[in-house]
């Protein structure tokens, strides 16, 4: 299998052969994975652009025949039904024409995001510190409690929440959702933030615990400035596990109040939905932030992840 | 205020009242570490650890919303009630297999993924690895409606797709076929959880010295050599942190199956979440509803360390 020392001219050739089908392979491959993961996408969207009459055709409109967003319109112009509702809809056989709760509810998830973003970013960096850097009898086995608590179903928590939040009189309010979703993205937060700061070199902080700041200025001024993509990470997971939350919201919340978009996504999927155009326009306003996010953040995001990954 | 996280050891710890207190507990490490760590620890322990231990303490009684004020205290009657009913038994076999299933899927698609990607340059690789990530990023209930819209019996785009290309003569049933129905919810799981186990094995992947490959190759080792001796020990841990993460994310699957079947047709999907769910909130027996839960929850628990046991030696770290 040595190479010789001077290649003649055909091994050459039978090489770049190889080199190009290889390429090739490789393209189609990609192509693949990325027809696998955006199709469904373009599906929806697709969808959501089309006059019903072309929607529920056989076969599918591979491209809408008629542009129409008139869908777009329909969810949110359209005035809101009285939507005192119980929490499980289905159950109490409750189907109502898709209404325009769309804008509203997009609000909702996002001022309850934004909120357990906010204290889940802050209360993360504290408490990362503390695991990453200082020494406390326990450290170990509390870290480890803190992640492996988030193991419980959620569908076990409900009950207990629903009981507390009622009791504190937060049901139905922003306040009693932000509560419920703290502990749910906060543990993760903390694990990508100690992996971050352990790689933050030690002589760095030494160095300003030697000016004379003081741990907390240390943090401030030396390891968050070091740290922007685990803290951006970190708040686009805390913002996307609260946006994309659905039983707590399901349960927690009565009205439009704080209806969050998940939630009242649960109008349009009725099985006797009235439109299935409207259907996929509202999935898009649900997806659209999301989307938005992951794609800006993306770069932040993986090499946040990297320090975690690969050394655990 | 500057005092109170100040340089450890550097204040008087003879002051008194609030300002004293903070001097004292900031004489040491341990102190300090607890204004950091404390406040989380606090959230989570009201938030997270007393709820568990709360529906613990209704596991062991019958709690029966249709009678609010007779919660008796039956031991772990509840516990033994579910585990000899045979919907149970129905739920919890759909449940290993889905489990099954998705975390290989995910594992095996995101190993490929990540391949692939890593040999892309990396000026195609920045354009490609955020549009794999977005199936990531978007709610388990708008997966479902993506999902549901596709499959549809009448008007699905898979239907469609396949007819087209003749691989099937007339549109088919999915979702309200009990023998895909399963298939059909892991497939709309699989599709969400392969972008971050793809990123989790690239960037491990990324982290391998290509020093490694090139003495292989003056060692002459092939190319399967090089992948099995090189590139699978280097994963190990990415491996760990998937299989984890989708096992603990799989068993605990519930929007799907509420957007997608309800566990439908019949009980073929019914997972032990919605099976939980559904004692819970349609039954409304809360105290067997929670048992179930702990039944899961410490399963889950088992599963976790088996995972860490097999692939995570003390060696490595």
């Amino acid at each position: 299998m040595a190479a010789p020392s001077v290649p003649d001219i055909k091994e050459i050739q039978r090489y770049r052969q190889a080199a190009l089908v290889g390429r090739l392979a490789l393209y189609l491959i990609v192509a693949a994975m990325l027809f696998y993961a955006i199709s469904p996408f373009y599906w929806m969207l697709n969808s959501s652009l089309q006059f019903e009459k072309d929607v529920v055709s056989v076969p599918p409109n591979w491209v809408p025949p008629a542009l129409n967003i008139g869908n777009y319109e329909e969810i949110i112009l359209r005035k809101p039904a009285d939507t005192s509702v119980a929490f499980d809809k289905k159950m109490a056989g409750y189907s109502t024409f898709p209404t325009a709760d769309v804008l509203p509810s997009m609000w909702n998830s996002f001022v309850v995001a934004f909120g357990v973003t906010i204290i889940n970013v802050i209360l993360g960096c504290l408490a990362a510190y503390g695991f990453a850097r200082l020494y406390f009898k326990g450290k170990q086995s509390l870290f480890y409690v803190v992640l492996a608590s988030r193991i419980v179903p959620e569908v076990s928590l409900i009950v207990p929440f629903y009981l507390m939040i009622r009791g504190l009189g937060l049901l139905d309010t922003y306040m009693g959702l932000i509560v419920a979703y703290i502990p749910i993205s906060l543990p993760l937060a903390i694990f990508v933030l100690v992996a971050y700061f352990e790689t933050v070199p030690q002589e760095i902080e030494s160095a300003a615990r030697v000016d004379g700041c003081n741990r907390f200025q240390t943090l401030w001024r030396v390891i968050l400035p070091l740290s922007a993509p685990a803290i951006v990470t970190a708040a686009v997971f805390v913002f996307l596990t609260s946006w994309n939350e659905f039983l707590f919201p399901l349960v927690l919340t009565q009205t439009m109040n704080t209806r969050p978009i998940t939630v009242t996504l649960l109008d349009f999927v009725s099985e006797f939905s009235v439109s299935y155009a409207r259907m996929n326009a509202a999935g898009v306003a649900c997806v659209i932030i999301p989307v938005a996010l992951a794609l800006m953040f993306q770069r932040y995001f993986v090499r946040g992840l990297t320090a975690g990954a690969v050394k655990g | 205020m500057a005092n109170i996280l100040s340089v450890e050891g550097a204040k008087p710890a003879d002051a008194t009242g609030l300002k004293g207190w903070f001097a004292r507990r900031t004489q040491t490490e341990g102190g300090i570490a607890m204004f950091f760590v404390g406040p989380a620890l606090l959230l989570m322990v009201l938030l997270n650890i007393y709820p568990i231990l709360h529906s613990f303490y209704v596991s062991v009684h019958v709690y029966n919303l249709k009678r609010p004020h007779k919660n008796p205290y039956v031991g772990f009657e509840n516990y033994i009630m579910f585990l000899e009913s045979e919907d149970f038994y129905n739920a919890f076999m759909n449940t290993i297999v889905f489990v099954v299933v998705s975390v290989i899927a995910v594992a095996l698609l995101g190993l490929i993924f990540s391949l692939a990607l890593n040999e892309l340059g990396s000026g195609v690789r920045r354009w490609v690895v955020p549009l794999i990530l977005v199936p990531w990023a978007v709610p388990y209930v708008a997966n479902g409606l993506i999902w549901e819209w596709i499959y549809h019996s009448d008007y699905g785009v898979l239907n469609g797709l396949l007819v087209s290309l003749g691989v099937i003569d007339k549109y088919q049933t999915w979702l309200s076929n009990p023998n895909r129905a399963l298939y059909t919810l892991v497939n709309a799981f699989v599709w969400k959880e392969v972008p971050l186990a793809t990123v989790l094995f690239l960037t491990a992947l990324q982290a391998i010295p290509e020093d490694l490959y090139s003495a292989a190759k003056v060692d002459q080792a092939g190319a399967s050599r090089r992948f099995w001796h090189i590139t699978l020990p280097a994963l190990k841990l990415a491996f760990l942190l998937v299989l984890v993460y989708s096992s603990i994310i799989s068993i605990k699957t519930f929007d799907l199956v509420y957007i997608l079947t309800e566990g439908g047709p019949g009980d073929a999907t019914a997972l032990v979440s919605w099976y939980t769910y559904v004692e819970t909130f349609r039954n409304l027996q809360f105290g067997s509803g929670a048992s179930i839960s702990y039944v899961i929850a410490i399963a889950t628990f088992i599963l976790a360390i088996g995972y860490i046991k097999i692939l995570y030696r003390p060696q490595e770290s």
